[in-house]
């Protein structure tokens, strides 16, 4: 009976132990058929360590070639940015967050305590140029500010009168507005 | 390299919240340039009298406010058996040299003989020029008066652009 192609490939490689080997060299003196299949896997074994590696080079060169034409006209393909991995230290982005609250703290302040019927006030030099004023549309704080400079109190914008002692008034008719040569017309 | 990074973080909160507080409290300063040059601001002209029947004014007092267009001056009056609170509101009529005032009025009023506090309000517009002036009779006027020791109130108001005055030592108003 002869052996399997697997045994006999072991046989080539060295890889059959005593006395099995002496068995199957006395098979194969015996066996023609297993001899010349035996003769065949040594040709493809001679053969496979004769060859040489084959030179990879000139397609490798091509390769190159065509990476580096790819960059000159720009067509070879960058990792987008925000496929990149970035790695920032944890401090940098906790002071980063710090950072973001306190502006928009600050956005939020601003927009709840601005007054939305201020208005500009421009100031202008004689010459025509202009004088920078740090007073905005809804700097409510800036314009009391401005007005407790003009008039040199705390109270701007309120006038308090105390009317003298034992002044006494009755009313003896409806409120009225008007110009001072109407009322002067009506009476 | 962590350590460093962490006091850097330390420093700069504390530096953060020891002198946000100070900007926001900062009273702004202007400059007597600036004060010079400034437009759009309006100087409103209180003169209040008393008068009695005869046209006689038996006490008034004037008073000077700044503000800008669109921002009320309030007026308080506090006399014997009444307190009055006026807002006046100018506002600069677009494309003419006119103003609008709109005076609103609060009047806390005891009536005597009748023993009782009445409060009534009012609110009146008017359009008038830079420099007119203005009467306002928050408790109506008449020249008949049957008591002796009542008076018109007259409230006189005169709108001026703002132009720039030497400031002076007194402490409060002008």
């Amino acid at each position: 009976m002869c052996p399997a192609y697997e045994i006999l490939s072991a046989y080539i490689d060295g890889e059959v132990p005593f006395p099995w080997n002496k068995q199957i060299e006395e098979h194969l003196s015996s066996c023609k058929s297993c001899s010349q299949k035996v003769e065949f896997y040594r040709k493809v074994q001679t053969s496979m360590l004769e060859d040489s590696e084959p030179d990879y080079s000139p397609p490798m060169q091509r390769i190159w070639n065509k990476i580096s034409e790819l960059k000159q006209s720009n067509q070879y393909i960058k990792t987008p940015i925000w496929n990149k991995k970035i790695s920032i230290p944890v401090p940098l982005v906790g002071f980063a967050a710090v950072l973001v609250i306190f502006i928009g703290s600050l956005l939020v302040f601003n927009v709840m305590t601005s007054d939305p019927s201020s208005v500009n006030i421009i100031t202008h030099k004689d010459d025509g140029s202009m004088t920078e004023v740090n007073i905005t549309a809804g700097d409510a704080e800036e314009i009391q500010a401005l007005l407790r400079a003009l008039e040199s109190n705390n109270t701007p914008n309120e006038v308090i009168i105390q009317l003298p002692e034992g002044s006494t008034g009755f009313q003896v008719g409806e409120p009225e507005l008007l110009r001072a040569v109407d009322f002067k017309r009506k009476r | 390299m962590m350590t460093k990074n962490y006091m850097l973080i330390h420093i700069s909160l504390f530096l953060l919240f020891r002198l946000v507080p100070f900007s926001f409290s900062e009273e702004p300063k202007f400059d007597e340039e600036t004060l010079k040059n400034l437009k759009d601001l309006l100087k409103i002209e209180f003169a209040v009298n008393l008068i009695q029947p005869g046209e006689v004014s038996t006490w008034n007092e004037k008073k000077v406010k700044y503000t800008i267009p669109e921002h009320p001056v309030i007026l308080k009056l506090e006399g014997t058996n009444f307190k009055f609170i006026g807002s006046f509101t100018p506002y600069i009529i677009p494309g003419t040299d006119k103003l609008m005032l709109i005076a609103a009025s609060q009047m806390w009023f005891i009536d005597p003989s009748k023993k009782n506090m009445r409060y009534f309000t009012y609110i009146k517009s008017i359009s008038f020029s830079f420099g007119e002036k203005i009467v306002f009779l928050p408790l109506g006027f008449t020249e008949n008066y049957e008591k002796s020791d009542a008076h018109n109130i007259q409230i006189e108001i005169i709108i001026v652009p703002y132009t720039y005055e030497e400031p002076q030592d007194s402490n409060g108003d002008q």
